[in-house]
């Protein structure tokens, strides 16, 4: 299973996916699905064990990311 | 030889990997966020990295606190005409620019702002002292130009900030961002642009608000966030953000900001040339009293000649390029009693050697 990560706009989606890369964690940037959102922005993806890990990263840095299980 | 002596209108030339960056930028292709594919992601990083990269020459902490615009006079508009002027009252340093000095003068035929200039010495130094005895509880915002674009001179911005105690101040950093460091922490609103000491290409300015809900928008549309609503998202860069930001520029000034290049003259050899200069009984040289405060600008006035006649005569005789007029500037040209004839203005480069700058001495010498 797969986690969708939404943040607040662009800028936080490309802070979170270099957050994520400089932690080894594996994420995707993917289009905001639209039955979650309509946003017409991007989204981040990765494995649903990440996810715990991905969202203390994320706080820790003042982002807030909503996440929803793929 | 390079014989380009106009930087304060726009740095000539650029290092090379800003024109590098331009190519790639444009057969990259790629807007700012919006889609997921990955020519677009890797220009929204670049954007986005050029903010972080702004923000650390800034020393602020929030860099999304940062906007890009078109250049500064635009940010300087988003700032000036989404402030709420509660007490009507603006003061201003006595080499403001007309990027300030319009809006202003906007605001004061439509609003009734009342816009009074600081006290200051001969060369426009903003006189500490005195301005430490003004009231300014009644003061929405102090503007400070960091760097004229005229005589050059650098205000010392930490200490008119101790003078002014709690007023939010705005700079106006357009001639000294990437030249002078200018630690923003305490600073309120900043505006610069990225063709000047920044060195990148026409077309990418911006400012940073250190509260940006203080501010409304000036310009509104789509950011690519909040978009089921018709209203402006409430959060920063995107609520001063709207439409597709210029992403070939804001590449290009990543680039340049990346590439600095290292000076090929001193401060003193700056310092030189204006003291020679000033010893020549044909010219008046307009610059900061003290070396101190001097920048790598000043402007000239001739005995016989007007600005324009020796702005003419050093392009035919010795293809030197230079400005003359007023340069959108006259407030600082009422201050240093150079209006409305204005000067010929001189603005180096990193790039210009001590030769070039000999050189230079002997054009204007042989005029």
């Amino acid at each position: 299973m797969q986690h969708i990560i939404l943040l607040q706009n662009i800028r936080q989606i490309i802070q979170a996916e270099k957050l994520c890369k400089a932690a080894n964690i594996q994420v995707s940037i993917i289009p905001v699905p639209s039955h979650l959102s309509s946003e017409c922005g991007m989204a981040l993806v990765a494995e649903h064990s990440k996810s715990t890990e991905i969202k203390y990263i994320l706080e820790k840095e003042q982002l807030k990311p909503i996440i929803y299980e793929r | 030889m390079n014989l380009y002596f106009d930087n304060a209108t726009t740095s000539y030339p650029k290092p090379k990997e800003v024109g590098e960056a331009v190519l790639q930028a444009i057969e990259r292709g790629g807007s700012y966020g919006r889609v997921a594919y990955e020519r677009t992601i890797q220009s929204t990083g670049i954007v986005e990295e050029c903010r972080d990269a702004i923000a650390n020459i800034l020393g602020v902490e929030h860099a999304e606190n940062i906007a890009f615009t078109l250049n500064a006079t635009t940010a300087s508009n988003i700032i000036l005409q989404g402030l709420e002027w509660k007490c009507k009252q603006v003061w201003v340093s006595p080499l403001e620019h007309n990027a300030i000095m319009r809006p202003l003068e906007h605001l004061r035929q439509h609003n009734k702002l009342n816009i009074s200039v600081l006290p200051h010495h001969k060369d426009g130094l903003i006189d500490i002292e005195r301005l430490s005895h003004i009231t300014m509880q009644n003061t929405d915002l102090v503007i400070v130009n960091h760097q004229s674009n005229v005589n050059g001179l650098i205000q010392p911005i930490g200490a008119i900030k101790d003078a002014i105690g709690k007023t939010p101040i705005m700079i106006d950093a357009t001639q000294s961002l990437g030249y002078t460091n200018l630690n923003a922490r305490e600073i309120d609103y900043i505006v610069f642009t990225g063709h000047k000491s920044l060195m990148g290409i026409t077309g990418v300015g911006g400012f940073y608000a250190k509260n940006s809900s203080t501010l409304r928008p000036l310009i509104y549309g789509g950011t690519g966030s909040n978009s089921s609503s018709y209203e402006m998202p409430s959060f920063s860069p995107d609520r001063f953000e709207a439409g597709t930001p210029n992403t070939i520029g804001i590449a290009a000034l990543l680039a340049a900001m990346k590439n600095k290049p290292e000076p090929q003259h001193t401060h003193n050899d700056t310092i030189n040339i204006i003291n020679r200069l000033t010893a020549r009984p044909e010219l008046a040289i307009h610059k900061a009293e003290s070396a101190d405060n001097q920048g790598e600008t000043f402007s000239i006035t001739h005995s016989r000649l007007s600005p324009s006649e020796l702005c003419e005569k050093l392009y035919t005789q010795y293809k030197i390029e230079t400005r003359s007029g007023l340069h959108c500037a006259p407030l600082a040209h009422k201050t240093l009693n150079t209006y409305p004839q204005g000067t010929l203005r001189i603005a180096l480069s990193p790039y210009h050697t001590p030769l070039e700058l000999d050189y230079l001495y002997n054009c204007i010498c042989n005029i």
